[in-house]
């Protein structure tokens, strides 16, 4: 029989505000933000994140409504400047460089985003895909970057007899992934998701989760999700983020998944995975 | 900042749980109180009754599987409430053990029948109520999880007790093999109360196992006990 006793020096910190809660020191970071701050107005909307996010990985983004998420992933590749009231102060590094001084396009695409809603264009499924190379001025080769993207986001074999028929005919869960293909079609190191499958049924959300995992090899992914089991199953860090009173967006918690849903250590994050806010 | 109202057949659910471990707590010390008045009385018929009646223990720590199981399957929960649900389902298995190792003490109180016994009982007394403190400090602070200072505290309180009774058991163990060695008809009798030492000790063990899983609901850490051997 084994004689058992407890670790003495084992404490759990269920404090709030814990600095060593927030944050995690990846070696070579492919997206890092230092005292990140934004403002609608007069408004702070996110004050003073700091997050790194590794490569080849998902982190997802989780808290309440009105926390800051999409605000915060928005910064990553510079959708914010497309509204004339936000303001950014801090800095997003992308491979250690500052995003505000490089190009807004080269940004997009080397970070690309998919949204709540799929969005294609009016125009064929071909169109829509071989659109961001057109734009980059790639002319040859589309067919087989179209083909590669498709695949990728596997709905090749749904869509390669109808390339030339509208995007809007297909079914949401198909227009995601097409979303997802054309994302895919410039080659970006990093995806955006702003809750990718809060419009689609289970089955096209099952089939979105797959291809995060299949893409998560290749691809960094940020994923914003309310869905929490879904950012169990999909992700290998999660962050939380929570709205204080003054209802100002900080960052509270970073970590491994499997600590963030299984033992949280801020009990806001506690709070809010258990469903006691939100 | 809003409540968010999806707790509520989550909280329901947990507490239907809680009120049948807290009945089925009840219920083992209640069958532990039996099964030893009934041994040193020698009462087969309250021994014939907690065998009849073991099916119910067994039941009971179906239903609390059940329902967690049920309860997980619909409110997919998270952090503390997952380390509960898990924690119920092995509480409850491991409260329907000790009813098994209790009816075994019964059986063998019938397979003893009214023979006299070939011992003064010292050792089994001690280890009933060593054992007994154990079930009903680890249960209670199962069912009232304090705060990790107070839980860590009473487990250790718990567990500091296990080895007195590991000793007792080797006591009772070598003294009755060694007269079972020199007088052969000793050797039924003598078995059988080998057993009651050993099935004694086992319930202790699982005491300890819902001592630990106490702290493993607050800390969340299941290696929180380790074995001494293990941590040098």
């Amino acid at each position: 029989m084994i004689k058992q006793k407890i670790k003495s020096q084992k404490k759990i910190n269920k404090s709030s505000d814990n600095e060593s809660n927030k944050i995690i020191n990846f070696s070579d970071p492919v997206l890092e933000s230092i005292n990140l701050n934004v403002l609608y107005g007069k408004v702070l909307a996110v004050k003073e994140v700091n997050i790194q996010v590794p490569k080849n990985k998902v982190v997802s983004l989780i808290g309440p409504s009105g926390c800051g998420k999409s605000t915060l992933i928005r910064c990553f590749n510079r959708m914010n400047d497309t509204i004339r009231i936000a303001r950014v102060n801090g800095q997003v590094l992308y491979n250690k460089r500052d995003v505000s001084d490089m190009d807004p396009a080269e940004v997009r695409y080397r970070i690309g985003m998919v949204f709540q809603k799929p969005n294609p264009f009016p125009k064929s499924i071909y169109e829509n895909v071989a659109f961001g190379p057109k734009v980059n001025g790639i002319k040859e080769n589309l067919d087989e970057i179209v083909e590669t993207s498709l695949r990728k986001a596997d709905l090749w074999k749904e869509v390669k007899d109808r390339l030339k028929e509208n995007a809007y005919g297909l079914s949401g869960g198909q227009q995601q992934r097409l979303c997802i293909a054309r994302t895919l079609a410039v080659n970006p190191e990093v995806i955006l998701m702003d809750e990718p499958c809060s419009a689609l049924d289970p089955i096209s959300t099952d089939r979105i989760e797959e291809l995060i995992k299949d893409l998560s090899s290749s691809v960094t992914i940020v994923i914003v999700t309310h869905n929490m089991q879904q950012a169990v199953r999909v992700s290998d860090y999660a962050a939380c983020m929570m709205a204080g009173e003054e209802r100002i967006g900080e960052l509270i918690e970073y970590g491994e998944v499997d600590q963030i849903f299984g033992n949280p250590k801020d009990k806001r994050t506690e709070e809010y995975v258990t469903g006691r806010i939100g | 900042m809003a409540n968010y109202h999806g707790r509520k057949s989550l909280d329901l659910g947990l507490l239907e749980i809680e009120t049948k471990i807290n009945a089925l707590d009840l219920k083992i010390l209640e069958v532990f109180e039996d099964t030893f008045s009934s041994f040193y009385e020698k009462d087969l018929e309250k021994s014939k009754k907690v065998i009849k009646n073991d099916y119910l223990i067994n039941k009971s720590s179906l239903e609390i599987e059940n329902n967690s199981i049920e309860v997980i399957r619909r409110e997919t929960p998270l952090a503390s409430d997952m380390r509960k649900l898990t924690s119920y389902m092995f509480v409850s298995q491991e409260l329907e053990r000790i009813g098994d190792y209790l009816s075994g003490i019964c059986k063998i109180n019938l397979k003893i029948g009214k023979k006299p016994f070939i011992t003064k009982f010292e050792k089994i007394p001690k280890m009933e109520a060593i054992a007994k403190n154990m079930l009903k400090d680890s249960i209670k602070l199962f069912s009232n999880v304090p705060e990790e200072k107070k839980a860590i505290k009473a487990a250790r309180k718990i567990f500091s007790q296990d080895d007195e009774i590991d000793y007792l058991n080797y006591q009772v163990q070598n003294d009755l093999i060694k007269r079972m060695s020199r007088d052969s008809k000793l050797v039924e009798q003598g078995t059988y109360i080998i057993w009651v030492a050993h099935n004694l000790e086992r319930i202790s063990d699982r005491a300890n196992n819902i001592a630990e899983r106490t702290i493993y609901v607050i800390t969340g850490d299941s290696g929180a006990i380790v074995p001494y051997e293990l941590e040098e």
